[in-house]
């Protein structure tokens, strides 16, 4: 499994102004990925590019862009769907929700 | 009470309806679920993405108003326009709730919707949407809403094609609780609920940091009384009565009241820390002293708050102009009370309420104020709460008289009233062939200028809306100011 660098990855969300105490939590439960997502993750904590990568015909840029996420939170829930103990049903549900989009009240 | 306007709410009258029919059934339905006291919150249409439903703002003079996205209006149903009124209906309650703590829960409620209210909410951020839905207040609006519109749908209006929105509805709730467990684990309301207190407490660390005020201090050892392990509190009446001293004339200055206030805060973490350790003995009596004296302390602090920041900007400097206190000055609290009775009386005849709002403001300003400064609380809580749909002394009526409104037809002519479409900054103005009166008003939105939300990303881009740089808006009375709110 790939474990984040989380020292690298605070640091480079800082600079984006996020609120430091959601970035914490964010951090504190952001999960280890699958080791095929590790080497994008690398490339994104040193150039902020964002790779083309779909998974399940959800495709990282566009989940992006769609439901208001950043890098690291697009590529964990990709990742839920590389995850070998997922049910089918989980694994549909999953790609349902990624495909729903956010709202706010 | 009569809401002759609630029965444009039905599924068949509400495709009939023009903007402002429907944004006055709306505004029924305000009157109907809000405590009497409450003052009334103006209902407005908005040009927002998508993906912003509605929001609820405080006006720079303390005036409440709630959007709702033209888009949920012109829909053919009403029931999601419905319900998102209902969610921002209750974040003005819980607003309402931190002004008037009596009217809490319980004493974690009060914590909760506090905190909220003073810096500690969670904006959605690219990181952080499991945070911001599933935060106390959130959670509470949603839930209060849900039951609510189910309430008026299959309760009242019978509606059988509103089934299939509700089942939306529940897949929706369950998709945040699914997504939430993913990004926080099973613990997640309890995450979100402890990231609101760290914020808050960020909040304020960061205005005591710029205040940098030696006095603030020097307040504390002055008037900060120690507690032993076991101890009692010691009781206001022994301690210096600092908020009334000093609130004997009205002209304390900016840091002053930083230091009373600071002094004030730090007697409320004192009892709550006292509370615990009462709590952990299992002392009941001293647990009700304790609760009873942290919402004195409360309301102390908020009034304290509230005066400040009616005189004061954020960068100290003495507000001169825009909050009409010749509409304030020489009336005494009851006085002030008894305007607002009348107002609320004024609200529960609609017809008669056309165009009284706007020399309300003046009146709204004395308990209502809200400011840029009003992060300024300091209260914590660890404990769990969901929040409770049908509070006790909250929601009246709920068997809804509104048999004489039945009769009412849509599209039947209605007086002029204040709607306001939004246009300009706002993004493309809607454009709607109505011949009803509509005021258009030029706003220019400025969003939740706080501290906090200057060193945030952003969310222009969501919602279509303009945020403001500019914290004091006190030289141009042709601005409305947007000074907080929930929703973003």
């Amino acid at each position: 499994m790939y474990i984040l660098d989380k020292d690298k990855a605070r640091s480079l969300l800082l600079t984006k102004d996020s609120n430091p105490i959601v970035i914490e939590t964010f951090l504190d439960n952001f999960p280890p990925l699958d080791d095929s997502l590790g080497q994008l993750v690398d490339q994104w904590l040193d150039d902020q590019q964002i790779p083309d990568l779909v998974i399940d015909g959800i495709s990282l840029k566009h989940l992006m862009s769609f439901r208001d996420s950043n890098f690291l939170k697009a590529i964990r829930d990709l990742n839920k769907l590389l995850d070998p103990s997922l049910s089918e049903a989980d694994r549909q549900q999953w790609i349902r929700i990624l495909n729903t989009p956010r709202f706010y009240e | 009470m009569s809401r002759p306007n609630l029965i444009n709410l039905t599924l068949d009258n509400w495709s009939k309806c023009s903007t402002p029919e429907k944004l006055e059934a709306l505004q029924d339905l305000n009157s109907l679920y809000n405590p009497k006291a409450m003052p009334g919150c103006e209902v407005v249409s908005a040009v927002f993405k998508d993906s912003v439903r509605g929001r609820h703002l405080y006006t720079e003079y303390g005036n409440e108003q709630i959007f709702i996205n033209q888009k949920l209006l012109n829909s053919a149903e009403p029931y999601q326009a419905v319900e998102t009124f209902l969610h921002e209906n209750r974040h003005s309650y819980q607003h309402f709730v931190v002004d008037h703590p009596e009217l809490a829960e319980n004493q974690q409620q009060y914590s909760e919707w506090m905190m909220a209210s003073n810096g500690g909410y969670i904006s959605p951020e690219p990181t952080g949407y499991s945070l911001y839905a599933m935060q106390p207040v959130e959670i509470d609006a949603r839930a209060t809403a849900r039951i609510r519109t189910d309430e008026l749908f299959e309760g009242i209006f019978h509606d059988e094609n509103y089934s299939s929105y509700k089942l939306s509805k529940e897949i929706e709730n369950l998709d945040l609780i699914r997504e939430a467990q993913e990004d926080l684990g099973n613990n997640y309301e309890a995450i979100a609920r402890e990231t609101v207190r760290k914020n808050f407490e960020r909040v304020n660390q960061l205005q005591a940091d710029n205040q940098t005020q030696p006095g603030a201090e020097q307040a504390h050892h002055q008037y900060h009384v120690p507690i032993g392990e076991v101890g009692q509190m010691q009781p206001e009446s022994s301690r210096p009565n600092i908020f009334q001293d000093n609130m004997k004339d009205n002209s304390l200055t900016y840091d002053e009241y930083n230091s009373i206030i600071a002094s004030e805060q730090k007697y409320y973490e004192d009892l709550r820390s006292h509370l615990e350790q009462m709590k952990r003995i299992g002392n009941l009596s001293m647990i009700e002293e304790d609760e009873s004296e942290m919402k004195s302390t409360s309301s102390k602090l908020h009034k304290l708050m509230s005066e400040r920041n009616e005189k004061f900007n954020l960068t100290g400097e003495e507000r001169t102009k825009k909050i009409n206190l010749d509409s304030i000055n020489g009336q005494t609290d009851k006085s002030l009370k008894s305007q607002e009775e009348s107002k609320v009386a004024n609200l529960e005849a609609p017809m008669a309420n056309a165009g009284t709002q706007a020399s309300e403001v003046g009146l709204d300003n004395a308990d209502h104020v809200k400011s840029e400064q009003a992060h300024e609380f300091s209260e914590t809580t660890n404990t769990s709460t969901r929040g409770r749909a049908n509070g006790e002394g909250v929601v009246e009526e709920t068997a809804i008289p509104i048999a004489e409104g039945l009769e009412k037809s849509p599209g039947s002519s209605l007086p002029p009233f204040e709607i306001k479409n939004l246009s300009s900054e706002m993004g493309p103005n809607v454009t709607e062939n109505v011949s009803e009166p509509i005021v258009e008003a030029d706003v220019d939105l400025h969003m939740a200028v706080n501290e906090v939300a200057q060193t945030e990303p952003s969310l222009d881009a969501m919602d279509g809306t303009k945020q403001s740089e500019n914290f004091d808006q006190s030289g141009d009375d042709q601005e409305q100011t947007y000074q907080y709110g929930y929703g973003l």
